[in-house]
């Protein structure tokens, strides 16, 4: 993964991790208000990182198509493919994203859905955090928060990239 | 989720003597032992993985499906070669933005994952190992699956031979 993606990645990894009272590690697997538990040794903690980078990094790719799929297809059909009259236009324009972004959100859905069933598998041998004491837990003191230029700078590249792909397009057009 | 079950089950063996082995990258590539306890982790990491690719791979090619055809319908009084050759382009640049590159973004994660996880995992010497699959139904799912896409295609057909612009 390049590099600001991999570092809001540790950020968002990060966020699922909570230190208590006394400094132990707890993992969040949703929320607070469900289950947490506390992480002792530090493989187990690689592999909960592991599999939650996993998770997080799929719902960003995902995410990431999601534009595309439920944009531009509603887009192009309302502007260029002339369909008359209006109405129809509008109802294509609509449709179309909404479509696409049903099934979007079923695919999210479904991949929530295969996170929250590893669960179990992977808290087994870890000890459950008593609801009292989960007002005691704050963040991660070393949590990497990506700065905000670097934010700013992958932004810029991505809407470069698509830039150039309107350009290239409209050269072909010609 | 038994589908995911057997297909995660793929990247796990079995040796001579009945120790489990993980296989991250294929059987030519680095192998491990695993133990009972870190066993459920590490599949459960493995069917993540599985089902993201699964579903990075419906959503990217509908992505490029959409995005290509939408881009299409503007080309329609074209001639066909221009069709085929703007058609192309289109998809291809589609396909390496949308689905190949958030493939291959998805793998090295999961290589990055499986690097983490192995460092503390005994290596197997596969060059004196005996390993043997484990046992599954995946060759049901397979043939499922194939009938699914022959209906799939057989529909998409039906579509296109009814279709009056």
């Amino acid at each position: 993964m390049f590099y600001p993606s991999s570092k809001m990645m540790e950020f968002a990894v990060d966020n699922h991790f909570r230190n208590d009272a006394t400094g132990r590690l707890v993992f969040v697997p949703s929320t607070l208000k469900g289950k947490c538990y506390f992480v002792d040794s530090k493989s187990d903690e690689r592999k909960i990182r592991a599999y939650v980078r996993m998770f997080r990094s799929s719902v960003q790719f995902i995410s990431f198509l999601v534009f595309p799929s439920i944009w531009i297809p509603g887009l192009f059909l309302d502007d260029y493919a002339d369909i008359q009259p209006r109405d129809l236009r509008m109802g294509i324009a609509f449709g179309v994203p909404m479509f696409f972004l049903v099934i979007l959100s079923a695919v999210i859905w479904f991949l929530w859905h295969s996170y929250k069933g590893g669960m179990p598998a992977l808290t087994a041998s870890l000890t459950e955090v008593a609801p009292e004491a989960k007002a005691q837990l704050r963040p991660l003191a070393q949590s990497r928060r990506p700065s905000v230029l670097v934010v700013a700078a992958s932004a810029f590249l991505m809407v470069l990239g698509l830039c150039a792909f309107i350009i290239l397009l409209d050269r072909f057009r010609r | 989720m038994g589908i995911w079950d057997n297909i995660a089950d793929r990247y796990f063996a079995k040796d001579g003597s009945g120790k489990l082995v993980f296989l991250p990258c294929g059987r030519s590539k680095p192998s491990y032992y695993v133990d009972s306890t870190d066993e459920s982790r590490i599949k459960s990491l493995v069917k993540m993985y599985v089902v993201a690719v699964a579903l990075i791979s419906l959503t990217g090619m509908m992505a490029v499906i959409g995005f290509t055809d939408s881009l299409l319908s503007d080309e329609r009084g074209a001639s066909l070669a221009h069709q085929l050759k703007f058609g192309g382009v289109v998809w291809a640049i589609a396909t390496t933005l949308f689905y190949v590159g958030p493939s291959l973004l998805l793998w090295k994660t999961y290589r990055r994952a499986v690097d983490g996880i192995c460092a503390s995992l005994t290596a197997v010497d596969l060059a004196s190992v005996q390993l043997a699959p484990l046992p599954s139904n995946l060759r049901r799912v397979r043939l499922i699956a194939l009938i699914a896409g022959f209906v799939c295609v057989a529909i998409a057909i039906l579509v296109m031979i009814g279709y009056r612009p």
